[in-house]
């Protein structure tokens, strides 16, 4: 919360392209605070991002994402908005993470205060029904890592991260019609593996 | 279309965002009465509600002030690299356009030519070397001359326009290396 708090004192709007423009400015120019702005406002985005597409090392993949940003930061125009141009360098280099890697890994839930930790996130108290919430979504967690990445990046771009389909399209060099199909199928292929889980496992 | 999969559809929909009211009536109706459909939907809003309520681990307190400090050394790494780059081509460049323009001269200018290996021999203390280029030279000037004074005459009015572009075309591009350098390394040392 602390540093949310100081975020939100260094920078009046954060969706705001102007403001985001003279960040980049600032940061292109040596500075390190507006670099650092840039960072805490986006850091929970691409963490979860990394985390979803690829589940373990989130952070280091991230604080990697960001260096690359940084370099990129010459050629980017700065009167256009972070968002789109941050996740492109961030897919781009989740999917080269991910053909490096040959196992993949899955974000489950590995030990005991983890789950107590999604526990105490929950609001309902009933512990069966968060035991049961635990299951379900290492369910998801589990099915969302066997989601081929060309489904799963524009699954999590437009679901999580809200980003419109003509952005994606954009970030991804494909076309519209494109993109939606993709994320038409990785929702199916989610929706499908959950099913089964819970079939397999009696609800 | 049936209507299971007409429902099919605009659950979808519903997911993009782009339902209409009545479609929305109509699904609402539909999972009342299909269990299959009702069974398809719940999953579906399901799996949607836990990848968006996915638990994501908190980055570290030091990872801000932790990754600036990477990315600016990163920074300085990549303009460093750039410098020796550049450096290094200028060189490369420099080094083939001498070669060129001393070829040429010795080959159509015998004064140059003389001067020349005269400052190589000098240099080098070499008196091989030198015996040995001016033997080779004379031999491609009189196979040039051999083919007749037309022949030297086109040789001479094709590469002297030639070598006249290729050297205003090394000019310019000088510039741009010096502008790119000088901008690049004004971006590595304005610090706050």
């Amino acid at each position: 919360m602390l540093a949310e708090e100081q975020d939100k004192m260094e920078i009046q709007n954060p969706e705001s392209i102007s403001d985001q423009s003279d960040l980049i400015k600032r940061a292109r120019d040596g500075d390190e605070d507006a670099f650092g702005a840039i960072i805490n406002l986006y850091r929970h985005r691409v963490i979860g991002y990394c985390y979803r597409m690829i589940g373990s090392d989130a952070e280091d993949i991230s604080q990697e994402i960001f260096i690359k940003f940084y370099l990129a930061l010459y050629r980017f125009d700065s009167s256009k908005p972070i968002k789109p141009f941050l996740f492109r360098i961030a897919h781009n280099h989740c999917v080269d993470v991910l053909k490096k890697k040959t196992i993949r890994t899955i974000p489950f839930l590995k030990n005991d205060e983890e789950k107590q930790e999604l526990q105490v996130k929950d609001e309902r108290p009933n512990p069966e029904e968060l035991a049961q919430k635990a299951e379900l979504q290492n369910a998801v967690n589990h099915a969302l890592a066997t989601i081929p990445v060309l489904y799963r990046s524009p699954l999590i771009m437009w679901h999580v991260e809200g980003i419109p389909y003509e952005e994606i399209a954009k970030i991804l060099e494909l076309p519209m019609g494109t993109v939606k199909a993709r994320i038409h199928r990785g929702r199916k292929i989610l929706q499908q593996k959950l099913m089964s889980f819970v079939l397999l496992n009696g609800e | 279309m049936t209507k299971c999969e007409y429902i099919q559809k605009i659950m979808q929909k519903l997911t993009d965002g782009t339902i209409a009211d009545a479609e929305r009536t109509d699904l609402e109706q539909h999972v009342t009465l299909c269990r299959t459909c009702a069974t398809e939907f719940k999953f579906l809003q399901l799996s949607l509600d836990l990848l968006i309520s996915m638990p994501v681990p908190e980055p570290c307190p030091e990872f801000t002030s932790e990754t600036v400090k990477r990315a600016f050394v990163a920074k300085k790494d990549q303009v460093r690299r750039r410098k020796v780059m550049s450096l290094y081509l200028s060189s490369l460049t420099a080094i083939i356009s001498a070669l060129i323009i001393a070829s040429w001269s010795m080959i159509f200018q015998p004064v140059t030519r003389g001067i020349l290996l005269s400052i190589l021999r000098t240099l080098s203390g070499w008196t091989a070397l030198y015996n040995g280029l001016n033997k080779a030279i004379s031999v491609l000037v009189s196979a040039l001359a051999h083919l007749g004074d037309t022949a030297v005459k086109v040789v001479w009015e094709v590469s002297s326009p030639a070598l006249f572009g290729y050297l205003i075309a090394l000019i310019i591009m000088a510039i741009f290396i010096t502008i790119a350098g000088v901008k690049s390394s004004a971006l590595s040392l304005k610090r706050r």
